[in-house]
């Protein structure tokens, strides 16, 4: 039998390696624990599946490529990622080469299930290695597992691994090392005789079609027999061979054989035979962890106090990051201001150490300075995610997801549109259902994403008071600033809820789309892993602070420093006459009803890139604005605090301007880079560009009703 | 002992309980009876194990913390599919842990570990009608 891949590979090409498991099997700690550093993060061209790739050395020197697939529960294609990975794993796609080796993570305390992806891994014909993860986990549970006897089953070499305490690694590497030389695994499972006559011919007639090998062709024929319609999309596949398959289901239906059920169970029946002689379990371990896991559950998933510590741990998370993250904050602010001071004294005045000072400190310095709270965003939300806790969270908040037509699924990318909504719409890709995946799309940025932190935290840092809401004796637990952040965010949510409603009910029709989720046990995260996601995310911040935000924030200090008008008696009126002033003036109109002035009008429009922009903009501006001061201060907040309209006397900036400038971005669409992946998700520019007509709409309209109603309640 | 056996887990429950159960599954059905097959009439509930099995039903109809093993999947083929792939396979034993509030989703023990579904897939699962035998 010739193997695709065997083919491929050679002494001269690095053997490629694919990580396959189900979520939650600790296959990114392992990934990680191989890699280290030495991974990039990219996308699949033309889709949006993440492409995760690391590098590994063997004991031999040589060096090998790791390719990290997303989480699978199964090869069958229901959603982008599990399509993606099939093609991958089976040599279809022109991007990535088929894997020499398969490198299977098996959770061993959740073996049965787990083994499920394992046997459909099997009939690939590609060489497989499994790695046997959380057996600390499984021996907690007073289950024994028997990797020796597993091997043998399986057929192939298993290696337990402890990837948090490196244990197994050495070992693991070694095997890898002999990859290409093992041989190819037999077939897992007997197919049942009142299918296999089917399958047979369609597997010949695949081999024959499309020259694929004898174990492709098997794979690809129980895929195509599975669906009870044509969900594959198959282009690769010839008409012949979609007419064949459509008739065999036909006829099967016709002979009352339910070919996914026969399949299926024929899996989990070679599974159960397998189990029986790898696994044994005392009947009754003595401090059984199942046990504390559902006592924390009782808690976590209560119908009323669920619900309580939800808030509590939402509210906590978001105080937290404000209380946390002020500290560095303010030292980064410092020291942007110490460089401030530095520049105005060691360079000659003029238009360059106006570009340094005012355009790149005040525009990219002020940015980089709220990267600590963005730090602790995600630290929060991969030590949510890896504890298990968000799987509870969408378990609570599948009721009121299903009321306005979305997903239970729809929760973890809304969740982690928390972070930035560009992820998070490409997580959407793993709801099946269109409708629901279209309407998580329109309302995910509404969440409350990092790049709004700055704006908030610097209005919210300028302008509110802070007095402390509530507290015991000397311990203050909650501040008027963290309330107002966490107000900040649950209107975003409220808004992301009422809209889908909205969507729901009028745009896209539909019914509710099935839900399946797992609950994986509580586990300790690794904090290596919880820091590898923050590093990455903060790499990705920089980067953009170092291309897009800097050249917003070069180009807009130009518009504000040029035309000059020397004559011009004040800083203000100078500023006023320059491009930006006349940019400004122009859209003053149309936000003068909401309180702003036309500076704040120059930060909406330059942040329409980005809404961090916004800040560094008013940097810029701010900056320009004062050039010929010679305190080099560069600090925003006491500038826009101490701002003053020449007309009317009054502050520029008042605590209701802050809230109603933070109400506009909570809701607004002003990300470029967010526009681009909806169109690329969508594929085409009708729902991007109605996202941005409502959501701008909407932030019109309630920043209007902010700003009157605050007034007449004698806000100022 | 059989890895996917989760029998152990499941509870006594008292008479109380039990009579509450059955209450609820007069509400329920209503809804449930269309789906009936006439061969597949509800059968008094039987105590063995020192659980209680509960017959001819489906997984929506299963109270916290009862068992029973399932049967035949029914319904729409692309939610059949991903069900019977997560191990919900006829045969396989499952225990109902809880439900969430508001008629939310479900919260299931099965092959070993949780799985959570919504309540009209949990109606698609028929279970058995028979005492599962050891």
């Amino acid at each position: 039998m010739i193997a695709p891949v065997a083919t491929v590979g050679n002494a001269t090409k690095p053997l490629f390696v694919a990580l396959v498991g189900n979520p939650n099997c600790g296959k990114t700690t392992l990934f990680n624990a191989l890699t280290g550093l030495r991974q990039k993060v990219g996308n699949y061209p033309g889709v949006t599946v993440e492409k995760k790739e690391g590098r590994v050395t063997l004991p031999n020197g040589e060096t090998a490529r790791l390719l990290d697939l997303p989480g699978l529960y199964s090869l069958t294609p229901n959603s982008p990622d599990e399509t993606i990975s099939r093609e991958v794993l089976m040599g279809l796609r022109a991007d990535t080469p088929a894997p020499d080796l398969i490198l299977n993570i098996v959770d061993a305390s959740n073996l049965e299930r787990n083994l499920y992806l394992t046997s459909q891994l099997l009939d690939l014909g590609t060489p497989v290695i499994v790695a046997l993860t959380m057996t600390d986990a499984a021996d907690k549970e007073g289950m024994t597992i028997r990797a020796a006897v597993l091997e043998k089953q399986l057929g192939v070499p298993v290696r337990v691994v402890v990837a948090s305490r490196r244990q197994g690694l050495k070992e693991l590497l070694a095997t890898l090392e002999k990859g290409r030389d093992l041989p190819f695994p037999a077939p897992a499972w007997t197919v049942p005789p009142e299918i296999a006559a089917d399958v047979e011919e369609l597997r010949t007639e695949l081999e024959i079609e499309h020259h694929l090998p004898p174990r492709l062709a098997f794979a690809e024929s129980i895929t195509l027999l599975m669906q009870e319609n044509d969900i594959v999309s198959a282009p690769h596949l010839s008409p012949t061979i979609l007419d064949l398959a459509r008739k065999t289901r036909e006829r099967l239906a016709d002979h009352e054989v339910d070919f996914a059920a026969v399949a299926i169970e024929a899996r989990y029946g070679w599974i159960t035979k397998v189990c029986t002689g790898v696994v044994s379990q005392e009947v009754r371990p003595k401090r059984s962890p199942l046990l504390s896991h559902e006592k924390i559950d009782r808690l976590v998933m209560h119908p009323f106090w669920g619900y309580v510590l939800f808030f509590v741990v939402m509210t906590a998370v978001f105080q937290s990051i404000f209380t946390i993250g002020q500290a560095p904050v303010d030292f980064l602010k410092a020291g942007v201001d110490k460089l401030g001071v530095l520049l105005t004294h060691s360079m000659p005045a003029g238009d360059l150490r106006d570009l340094f000072r005012s355009g790149i400190l005040g525009g990219v310095g002020n940015t980089i300075g709220f990267l600590p709270q963005i730090l602790l965003l995600f630290f929060f939300i991969s030590l949510l995610e890896d504890t298990g806790y968000m799987a509870r969270a969408a378990f609570l908040m599948d009721r009121l997801m299903s009321k306005v037509g979305l997903h239970g699924k729809s929760f973890i990318p809304l969740l982690s549109s928390f972070a930035c909504a560009i992820p998070a719409i490409m997580a959407t890709r793993t709801i099946g259902d269109r409708k629901a995946r279209l309407i998580t799309i329109l309302v995910a940025p509404l969440m409350s994403c990092s790049a709004r932190l700055p704006v908030y935290a610097l209005m919210i840092g300028a302008f509110i008071p802070g007095r402390r809401v509530l507290g015991i004796g000397g311990l203050t637990l909650l501040t008027l600033p963290g309330v107002t952040l966490v107000t900040m965010y649950f209107l975003g949510m409220t808004a992301a809820f009422c809209m889908a409603w909205l969507f729901h009910r009028t745009l896209l029709k539909g019914v509710a789309p099935t839900f399946l989720l797992e609950l994986p046990p509580y586990r300790l995260p690794s904090l290596k892993t919880v820091i590898f996601q923050m590093i990455e995310r903060a790499g990705l911040f920089l980067k953009r602070a170092a291309t897009v935000i800097l050249a917003v924030s070069v180009v807009l200090w130009a518009l504000a420093y040029y035309p000059k008008h020397p004559e011009l008696p004040t800083r203000q009126a100078r500023l006023e006459h320059s491009f930006v002033g006349y940019l400004g003036r122009g859209i003053e109109p149309a936000i003068a009803p909401l309180g702003f002035d036309w500076k704040m009008g120059v930060g909406i429009v330059s942040s329409f890139v980005a809404r961090e922009v916004f800040v560094s903009a008013m940097g810029t501006v701010y900056n320009v604005e004062d050039a010929d001061t010679d305190t080099g201060q560069v600090d925003l907040r006491n500038k826009l605090r101490d701002d003053i309209d020449p007309r009317t006397g009054r502050h520029v900036f008042t605590p209701l301007t802050a809230v109603c400038l933070m109400v506009y971005y909570v809701l607004a669409m002003q990300c470029m880079s967010t526009v681009a992946v909806v169109r690329r998700e969508t594929n085409g520019w009708k729902w991007p560009l109605f996202q941005i007509a409502y959501m701008t709409g909407l932030a019109w309209g309630v920043t209007f009703l902010v700003y009157h109603v605050g007034h007449l309640l004698g806000f100022q | 002992m059989h890895p996917s056996d989760n029998r152990p887990h499941c509870k006594t429950r008292n008479l109380l309980d039990w009579l509450r159960g059955q209450k609820q599954r007069q509400r329920f059905a209503g809804s449930a009876q269309s789906a009936l097959d006439a061969s597949e009439q509800e059968h008094v509930p039987g105590e063995s194990h020192g659980a209680l099995y509960r017959a001819g039903l489906t997984l929506a109809e299963l109270q916290p913390g009862e068992c029973g093993t399932v049967r035949r999947l029914i319904g729409a083929s692309q939610g059949r599919l991903r069900l019977l792939e997560m191990g919900l396979t006829p045969g396989v034993h499952i225990k109902m842990v809880r439900a969430a509030a508001f008629g939310g989703p479900l919260d299931i023990l099965v092959r070993g570990y949780q799985l959570s579904l919504r309540r009209d897939e949990a109606a698609s699962v028929w279970l058995d009608d028979e005492e599962p035998s050891k």
